[in-house]
């Protein structure tokens, strides 16, 4: 009351002194342009004058003003509007949304700070982003909203995530995946947060930033920050989704039966006269391959008789037909269209001394694969009081419980993995019985009867994954309870005590069950619980004292804070089912396996930082942090981190003060260092002997890992100086920047000898750095009253080296670590091409002098005498993203498209579809291409099982250009008009249509350049096409 | 006043959450125990004796026919002529190269890389013990029998080693080729090649210092009931086989017959060789792994691929079949004979979807076809007597070979009559009845190897296109596995170009 009192008095004198103008009372309504919502709380202020006023929760106001004066309209998030009275007693105003606005806080460690005064390098994503995009999971918003950030696909399981790594790949062997803060506690499990209680995603880049996460911060960070509520009018929205999810990339494009047949022919037909000390001509080979091959195929799908289906000229005999063509089709079979439902409510609201906001949502998506789906509920509130002045608390609660059945795709080449069988089964493979003339064999109720019998070797014999896939279960149960609360004191102006507690906990119930008709649980029939759970704590209580001295602005914050994670396991494993149709572990006779153990991690650190700035010109700002982890030693535990930081504002300056076509300009540079302890295990240093019973006989074996005692903190050093600017009105706004990121005292798993018996220990040694640029272009190509079409472009490129090993060279897979190379050099054997008398593959070998030096090199027909070389990265020259956002009147259009030049996928899938170990696997189209007769000129050697480890071995034949362009996501909103929601009483009507992975451009069919960071592929739940429709009423 | 209550709730809220308490960040896991509480006690250092012995058959890399001791059985007969594959099957031990033959000089291979990690597993948990039992608190006898035991396996492990990555040894050369490094203690783990001759001395030593610490009957210490653990017997058996590799006839014959007098195993009956070869149990094992359901290793299990009836992909795909050449010799009256089926269409499989091929076994069998648990067997005495025999017949003593193989063979065939070959005669004689007997348990491979004998598949039922190589000549390098690429880049002692002979 005083405030206003003294509010009165100052419009008093205002009013008096200004005798020369006639006040006349004036009124309106303030609303947002795009939605025509009212907007509460605006500010409205006579220009020049310190009269003013605000809107009340319905938008209106009055003030009393010079009839020929002008009115200020302004909000936080909003464009300040002008209008002039011109004599008028009403005067409404639209004001318009502003982007640059929006962004003015950034959310960083421990807080938030304006966007002009933030000397970081980070990204955020509003929930207005989100609103049109309804992701099952949120971490997959982040693609392509940043430079500097590469993105993995996430799998086509309903709510699953993609890897992201931030600036370049920051360790070899340890963690390089981002921390995740969610309410300012770390949280590792982001995906199963309600999309719609996000009101902020930040990605911290530079170490400047995350420097104050120091001890799990060195591969950026990720900050959650969730909903409360805001105004004092009750918001109530309601949001209901439909959609379909399909599959997003295509199947490989593999042989037919007619094409296969013959195809295997050939391969028998020359393994005969290939193996080594043969004794067949061409001729009885021939004849033994067509005499044989249907035998070792398993099945004849044709309708001639087994000896007659290839001739001895290597063709498929011409009156051979399919006897049941539509039962061929694996991938079809385990395909559907999954549909997609998701229901929402939330509200909120504020008063001045609480505010609260609360939600509640359920999910049901099925994924593309037969049975895969994932079914969600998530709560959440969020309450915060001030019941003194001096006093704030707050707790913000949320639970999920999921369900989930999941398709089984853990192992690339597991015969549950329905993936890898449909892929690989020959197209001779019914998946029903049929009789001699191809009808189906029904049983006694009429039913169709899977076929698993008559297989070839390589077809997968006894197994069925359709059966399979339908008759066991993979179920997942997920309960989760996040708690967050604090405790704010004020001790006096700018003095403050932050205490912060979460506590969290995840458990996990997996059942498994593996029926006893086919399959791993066949005979039997066998189940397994496996049921773990985390419990993680986390504290830390912070002094901040914020002032500012004429043009001295600063604040300090000092803080402790503890994290503590417990996680359990217990796993239980029965075979011998007693009656079917009853998976519960008490239905089942012989136990297999049971166990329990609880591991636990824990660290512990103190913080500080300062922020500086002159007049909202000059900044600095540093930082230091000191933690400890439980992975480490006692005496090694300890690491130190810091920061500095500083940005020029040029844009304030005096110098430039007339140039009006620049609207912003700051330099800003930071270097730090922060830490990983991102180990394999939560023991890395200690040397153990595990328990292992010899049946009932107590027993110990020594690790495979050696301990260290003088484990310490891998650490990343980073430096970044960045260039932000804004032109014409802040029309095209744009950053440029430069990193270099250096991780020193890499956590590395060195290998040791395998005759000491010990496979690797962990240590630091090793350095390697990643150095890259950013670039970041945005421009409003359109911007008029009622349309707006704004386009960014992000562009990054990287480049990373190692510097420094602990051994001259370290082989991993197709990867060879070695100083001046990256970590995702491949390292393989160099295919030659094929020889065209021979027909065999041909591999680079090196030539060496008595000395064992390398003088040349020549080709080889045996792979196990090839060179290892050299050819290529899996790194891309370019990568990045292209946003396209237009508004017309109420409509709203995005589309992001994502891109990668240069880079190489080692594609091992379409590798095993070329290869042919046995008889029955499927084949890719290409080998159509393979060499026949002395003479012939191919890329495909010739077909031969007995030689393919000769032929097909893994070598740089397998490499396939990884450039990509992808169409991620459509969406499109209309706002229904207001005057016509008015009328029904609502405050708002969205509808809206989204469509995720929509299409990609790749080198081959099949193959996802998105796999994974290291360029591999794998037969996995490939990425889901989703389509959504949906509407949101608010009230 | 109003600003004391704030500093108190400030005060009470920094001190009851910023210090943590100083042992924190002290964890441990609840699976595992820190190295030194392992030679606390005597006890403990035999529960890490156990470990060695549960190492024997376990799963290992996550790689399905890598299950232990049982692996390296059936990867030396698939590199042999006797066991047929008729079919490629699901691609283990033929695509992955034993079969074939394409793997023993890929060093980045696993047939290279598993048991040279396996062997190297023992040895250096071998070492452990050897070096820290004697500060354990605990009885002095119990002492020398965990040493014992400890001594064997690493004898055990270097004899496996060697044979495999060494040239063959021969009797009448220095044997100075390199074969592999040579680690006998905790301290110097990093080690170059050494040759043949030397990593043979060693075992020789660590086996017969073995068989004197063990070789004590008043040790109560050393009545195991499970045949899981090293008796004497054992370890002579152990010796005897080294003493068959060195063509060191004397000391086979002795080793051999000093098994044969130690051991309390039997020969089994002709019921008994038709039971399965899956139960330790049987009184002819004299050392093996006993297999309790919940420890089972699924389709990693020797029986995963060996048994005729397990239900497992391979199996029903893939039953494994004898060289008909071989089966031939049997006698008509032999019990060995009817563990075949020279049709392919005699037996009752589980379930229909098993296929059958002509001169499938029935030799290996697991008693639950839904269950890959079963016992494995190591060393049975009918290897003793061959050993035995062969040693004899090589010093020229064919009556008391012909006796030897008389004693064995009897037990096997009611119409067997004792041979009366010498010389070369009687030793192929021998041979054959060595690769009858000892079909599928993991011999071929090394006895072509010690023999200098020719690889040749020819003639036979191998299918070419499934086995591909069909004849390799003796002293061919593919008879020596190449080094591991993995030892050779961790470990700078040895020559990079090691493998490039």
């Amino acid at each position: 009351m005083r405030k206003i009192k003294l509010f009165l008095c100052l419009v008093a004198v205002a009013v008096s002194s200004m005798a020369f103008a006639q006040n006349i009372a004036v009124k309106g309504s303030v609303a947002d342009r795009s939605t025509g919502e009212p907007v509460a709380f605006a500010s409205v202020q006579v220009k020049g004058t310190m009269i003013g006023t605000s809107t009340d929760a319905n938008g209106q106001y009055t003030i009393t003003a010079p009839s020929n004066g002008t009115l200020v309209f302004s909000f936080v998030g909003y464009k300040t509007a002008e209008v002039a009275i011109n004599g008028r007693i009403v005067v409404n105003a639209d004001l318009e949304f502003d982007t640059q606005q929006l962004e003015e806080v950034v959310f960083v460690a421990y807080g938030t700070v304006s966007k002009k005064d933030f000397t970081g390098s980070a990204v955020a994503l509003e929930s207005k982003k989100l609103e049109n995009r309804p992701l099952t999971n949120v971490t997959n918003a982040l693609e392509g909203i940043s430079a500097g950030v590469q993105f993995t696909s996430a799998s086509g399981q309903p709510g699953s995530s993609g890897g992201i790594r931030i600036r370049g790949f920051g360790s070899i062997n340890a963690s390089n995946s981002p921390l995740y803060v969610v309410d300012g506690v770390p949280y590792d499990a982001i995906s199963n947060i309600n999309s719609d209680d996000i009101e902020n995603i930040t990605i911290l880049k530079d170490a400047a930033s995350s420097a104050l996460y120091g001890s799990r911060a060195a591969n950026g960070v990720v900050l959650v920050t969730t909903k409360k509520g805001r105004s004092e009018k009750i918001t109530f929205n309601v949001k209901v989704n439909q959609g379909v999810s399909v599959r997003g990339i295509q199947e490989y494009d593999r042989l037919d039966a007619y094409q296969y047949v013959p195809m295997e022919w050939e391969g028998l037909r020359n393994s005969y006269l290939s193996a080594s000390g043969s004794t067949y001509t061409r001729e009885t080979a021939n004849a033994a391959a067509s005499a044989n091959i249907m035998t070792q195929l398993g099945n004849n799908p044709f309708n001639v008789a087994d000896g007659q289906v290839v001739g001895t000229d290597g063709k498929l005999n011409s009156s051979a037909k399919l006897l049941y063509t539509d039962d061929l089709d694996w991938s079809k079979a385990i395909a559907r269209t999954g549909y997609k439902q998701e229901y929402s409510v939330n509200a909120g609201g504020a008063t001045d001394k609480a505010d609260y906001y609360m939600s509640l949502s359920y999910l049901n998506e099925e994924g593309y694969s037969i049975k895969s789906y994932m079914e969600r509920a998530n709560a959440r509130l969020n309450i915060n009081v001030t019941p003194k002045k001096w006093l704030k608390a707050g707790i913000n609660l949320s639970g999920t419980m999921a369900n989930s059945n999941i398709a089984n795709d853990d192992s690339s080449t597991g015969y549950v993995n329905p993936f890898f069988f449909s892929r690989t089964i020959g197209p001779i493979y019914p998946i029903y019985q049929h009789d001699e003339s191809g009808n189906y064999l029904l049983d006694a109720n009429g039913e169709k009867q899977y076929e698993w019998t008559n297989r070839g070797g390589s077809a997968h014999p006894g197994r069925h994954v359709i059966a399979e896939t339908l008759w066991n279960d993979n179920l997942y149960k997920r309960n989760i309870l996040n708690t967050r609360a604090y405790v704010d004191i004020t001790f006096f102006k700018g003095l403050k005590l932050s205490v912060n507690g979460g506590y969290d906990f995840r458990n996990y119930l997996n059942s498994g069950y593996d029926n006893p008709r086919v399959g791993d649980g066949s005979p039997a029939g066998r189940s397994r619980i496996t049921n773990y759970r985390y419990d993680t704590f986390n504290f830390n209580q912070l002094l901040t004292y914020t002032n500012s001295i004429n043009n001295h602005n600063f604040d300090f914050l000092v803080g402790h804070e503890s994290y503590k994670n417990d996680y359990k396991y217990v796993y239980g494993m029965k075979q011998g089912i007693v009656a079917e149709g009853n998976t519960e572990l008490v239905n089942f006779t012989t136990i297999n396996s049971l166990t329990s153990y609880t591991n636990q991690y824990r660290t512990e650190g103190y913080i500080a930082r300062a922020n500086y700035n002159y007049s909202h010109k000059y900044y600095l700002s540093a930082s230091f942090r000191r933690d400890a982890t439980s992975r480490f030693y006692k005496d090694a535990r300890w690491g130190n981190f810091w920061s500095v930081g500083g940005s020029w504002r040029i844009d304030q300056e005096a110098f430039l003060a007339g140039t009006q076509w620049l609207s912003a300009l700051k330099l800003r540079a930071s270097y730090g260092s922060v830490g990983n302890d991102g180990t394999d295990s939560w023991y890395s240093w200690q040397s153990l002997y595990g328990i292992l019973n010899n049946a009932n006989e107590s027993g110990f074996i020594q690790s495979t890992q050696a301990g260290n005692t003088e484990l310490k903190w891998e650490k990343n050093m980073s430096f970044d100086v960045a260039l932000e600017f804004g032109v014409f009105n802040n029309r095209i706004t744009g950053q440029f920047e430069f990193f270099h990121r250096i991780s020193d005292n890499l956590l590395f798993q060195v290998p040791l000898p395998s005759s000491s018996g010990v496979l690797s220990q962990w240590q630091n040694i090793g350095t390697m750095y990643n150095r890259g640029i950013e670039v970041q272009l945005s421009g409003d190509i359109i911007r008029k009253k009622d349309f707006n079409w704004n386009m960014t472009l992000n562009l990054s490129h990287l480049k990373n080296e190692i510097t420094k090993l602990p051994q001259e060279e370290i082989i991993s897979g197709t990867k060879k670590y070695m100083v001046g190379h990256s970590m995702y050099d491949f390292w393989l054997r160099d295919w030659a091409g094929v020889d065209s008398e021979t027909g065999n593959s041909l591999y680079y070998k090196d030539i060496l002098d008595e000395e064992g030096n390398v003088t040349s090199k020549e080709t080889t027909d045996d792979y196990t005498k090839a060179s290892y070389y050299y050819v290529g990265t899996s790194i891309p020259k370019v990568y990045g993203s292209l946003l396209n956002t237009l508004t017309y009147k109420g409509f709203d259009l995005s589309f992001l498209l994502t891109y990668q030049l240069g880079g190489l996928v080692y594609d091992s899938s379409y590798g095993s579809l070329m290869s042919y170990s046995g008889y029955g696997s499927a084949l890719h189209v290409d080998i159509l291409n393979r060499w026949q007769n002395p003479g012939d000129i191919t890329t495909v050697p010739r077909v031969d099982v007995g030689r393919n480890a000769y032929q097909n071995t893994g070598s740089s034949r397998w490499l396939t250009n990884a450039s990509y362009l992808a169409i991620k996501n459509i969406s499109l909103a209309y706002n229904l008009p207001k005057r016509w929601v008015e009328k029904i009483d609502l405050a708002g009507i969205r509808i809206y249509a989204s469509g995720e992975n929509i299409h990609s451009f790749t080198a081959r069919k099949g193959m996802d350049p998105q796999y994974s960071f290291a360029g591999t592929q794998s037969n996995v739940y490939s990425p889901a096409r989703i389509y959504t429709f949906g509407l949101n009423v608010q009230f | 006043m109003k600003n004391i209550v704030k500093i108190l709730a400030g005060l009470a809220l920094v001190i009851s959450l910023v210090s943590c308490s100083a042992d924190f960040l002290e964890t441990s896991p609840t699976s595992s125990y820190d190295q030194s509480f392992i030679f606390t006690t005597t006890d403990n250092a035999f529960a890490a004796v156990n470990g060695i012995h549960k190492s024997m058959v376990r799963q290992y890399y996550s790689r399905q026919n890598i299950g232990g001791y049982p692996s390296f059985q059936i990867a030396m007969d698939c590199l042999g002529e006797d066991l047929v594959f008729p079919t490629a099957g699901n691609g283990w031990w033929t695509n992955t190269g034993e079969v074939r033959w394409t793997s023993n000089r890929n060093a980045n291979g696993w047939l290279s890389a598993f048991p040279f990690r396996i062997s190297y597993l023992w040895v250096s948990n071998a070492n452990m013990i050897i070096d820290n039992v004697d500060a354990a608190q605990g009885p002095e006898l119990q002492k020398e029998m965990i040493k014992g035991q400890a001594l064997a396996y690493r004898g055990m492990a270097y004899f496996w080693l060697v044979q495999l990555y060494g040239d063959r040894y021969d009797a009448s050369s220095s044997n100075s080729s390199l074969a592999v490094p040579l680690v006998v203690n905790t301290v110097e783990v990093k080690k170059p090649l050494e040759s043949v001759a030397n990593i043979y001395a060693q075992i020789c030593a660590d086996l017969e210092q073995s068989i004197s610490l063990l070789n004590n009957p008043s040790n109560s210490y050393i009545n195991f009931s499970s045949k899981s653990h090293f008796k004497a017997a054992t370890v002579m058996g152990l010796r005897a086989r080294v003493a068959l590799a060195m063509q060191d006839w004397a000391n086979a014959k002795k080793y051999a017959e000093m098994a044969i007098s130690t051991t309390d195993a039997t020969l089994m009956s002709r019921t008994q060789y038709t039971q399965g070869f899956n139960n330790a149990d049987n009184p002819e094992w004299m050392w093996g792994f006993e297999m309790i359901p919940d420890q089972t290793l699924y389709f990693y299990g020797y029986m995963a691929y060996m048994s005729w009836n397990f239900n497992s992909s391979n199996i029903r795909g893939c039953p494994k079949c004898i060289n008909n050449v071989l089966y031939d010799k049997i006698p008509a009256t032999d019990v060995r004979k009817g563990l075949f089926d020279p049709t392919g269409k005699a037996y009752t499989m589980p379930t229909s979807s098993y296929k059958k091929y002509p001169y499938m076994n029935k030799k290996f069998a697991v008693a639950d076809y839904s269950s890959s648990v079963a016992d494995a067997n190591f060393m049975r005495l009918g290897e003793m007597y061959l050993i035995a025999a062969e040693a004899c017949a090589n010093l020229n003593d064919a009556a008391t070979a012909q006796n030897y193989l008389y004693t064995l063979n009897t037990t096997r065939d009611t119409g067997y009559t004792k041979s009366t070959s010498t010389g070369a005669t009687l030793l192929e004689e021998i041979y054959t009845y060595r690769r009858i007997e000892l079909w599928g348990e993991g011999f071929r491979f090394l006895d072509l190897k010690r023999l200098n004998k020719d690889l040749n598949r020819n003639g036979t039922n191998q299918n070419a296109a499934v086995c591909y190589t069909m004849e390799v000549p003796a002293g061919d390098i593919l008879w020596k596995l190449a080094i591991p690429q993995e030892e050779i880049d961790a470990n700078d002692l040895i020559d990079p170009n090691i493998n490039n002979q």
